[in-house]
């Protein structure tokens, strides 16, 4: 694994809050917001980053990248991988818990 | 209760202008007043098999009317509903098709029992396809031509769809062709009904398809989505069928959904339902044939 920034930081999945809602398919997701009608379409990639959270319980950033890109990766993988949660954390679906 | 067909053009005129008529027109009924004699000829052309009270008395789900009026020295048509006018006044020759257009709008903008999407809805062996597009992606004529090979039609502009229950009701009304597709259908079809021909509209010319006698028939058999196929029509291009993922079909049909901000989350999940009981399909094409082969031959999904 190459050195990279913030590969120790936990990520977890949040529960889903109560003006959400969510449609899950193996091709992709859709989130929907109640507060606003919104609805943002999460790609395959984010909805198993989404999913392994949920299902594998808190992960580093490390781990994650293990585990979803086999343990080989390149640096933009990396940054796809980090790009993904800052998505997931901004639609309230993810957190960074204080350990 | 009598059929439009029992009654002649001028009592139907008679009763349009005075009290109005209660026509049934499933699964609404319209209190319909009009002095403009283009509507009575639609109505009695597109209409003739559908029920009618000649009375103001009784229920309507909605009461207009499609009135002349001058503006300027002009004679022109205001469709109004409750004595709201939502449109600006089209040219007098256009009524009936503004009568459709404004039976539409009260359908939209109103009906919130379901959740409505700007698509057309067909049924073939107890499955429906839902066939959402922009408009010139050649809906209305795919549509047309798939009714008169013999799917019923549920609906060439809006799907009904039932949150609670998850299935399509059915709203029949005459299919709204334009341009090349009016002459493109009559030379498939020669025997076909056509309404009034409006010719000079922001559409260009418009011309209304009587819906078929199955189709009528079965205007109150509700049916459950089986596929849901975004048609693009494209001169001269093969005919090619791509799955579309469930996510993008979803953000879709909600994109072209009139009134889901109404229904909020349970309106996500009906569709969300929906979607996830029905194949999606991107289909390319430029020959009806080929398309209406196509259909024939979509497997309902398990």
């Amino acid at each position: 694994m190459p050195a990279v920034a913030n590969s120790g930081v936990f990520w977890a999945a949040v529960a889903a809050p109560a003006n959400k809602a969510e449609a899950v398919w193996d091709d992709g997701s859709v989130i929907y917001d109640e507060a606003d009608g919104s609805l943002t379409a999460l790609n395959v990639s984010t909805t198993e980053v989404l999913k392994r959270l949920r299902n594998g319980g808190a992960a580093s950033l490390a781990t994650l990248a293990d585990e979803l890109f086999d343990g080989e990766f390149e640096p933009e993988e990396w940054q796809q991988l980090e790009a993904i949660l800052v998505q997931l954390q901004s639609l309230g679906l993810v957190s960074k818990p204080t350990p | 209760m009598p059929r439009l067909s029992d009654l002649s053009f001028d009592a139907l005129c008679e009763w349009l202008t005075s009290t109005g008529l209660r026509l049934s027109v499933p699964p609404f009924v319209f209190l319909i007043r009009s002095d403009i004699p283009v509507v009575a000829r639609g109505l009695q052309t597109l209409y003739e098999q559908h029920e009618y009270e000649a009375s103001a008395e009784g229920f309507a789900d909605f009461h207009i009317q499609v009135k002349a009026r001058r503006h300027g020295l002009k004679r022109v048509a205001q469709f109004s509903m409750d004595g709201f006018e939502p449109f600006t006044p089209l040219a007098y020759d256009e009524a009936f098709a503004l009568l459709e257009w404004g039976m539409n709008w009260c359908v939209t903008g109103h009906a919130h029992t379901w959740l409505t999407i700007h698509s057309a809805v067909l049924e073939n062996r107890g499955r429906a396809v839902l066939l959402p597009a922009p408009p010139g992606s050649g809906k209305s004529t795919l549509c047309a031509a798939l009714m008169l090979h013999g799917w019923r039609l549920l609906s060439d502009e809006m799907a009904l769809l039932d949150p609670v229950t998850g299935l399509i009701t059915p709203a029949p009304r005459p299919v709204s062709l334009k341009n090349r597709s009016i002459d493109l259908i009559r030379e498939r079809q020669p025997g076909v009904v056509m309404g009034p021909e409006a010719l000079d509209t922001v559409k260009g010319r418009v011309a209304h398809l009587k819906i078929s006698e199955a189709s009528f028939a079965a205007a109150h058999r509700c049916v459950a989505p089986g596929w849901v196929v975004f048609p693009r029509y494209e001169a001269g291009a093969p005919l090619t069928v791509a799955p579309r993922a469930k996510s993008a079909s979803l953000v879709e049909l909600a994109s072209n959904s009139f009134n889901q901000h109404v229904h909020g989350k349970p309106g996500f999940s009906a569709l969300t339902a929906a979607v996830d009981r029905c194949a999606c399909y991107d289909l390319r094409y430029s020959k009806i044939d080929e398309a209406l082969d196509w259909f024939d031959h979509l497997e309902p999904p398990s």
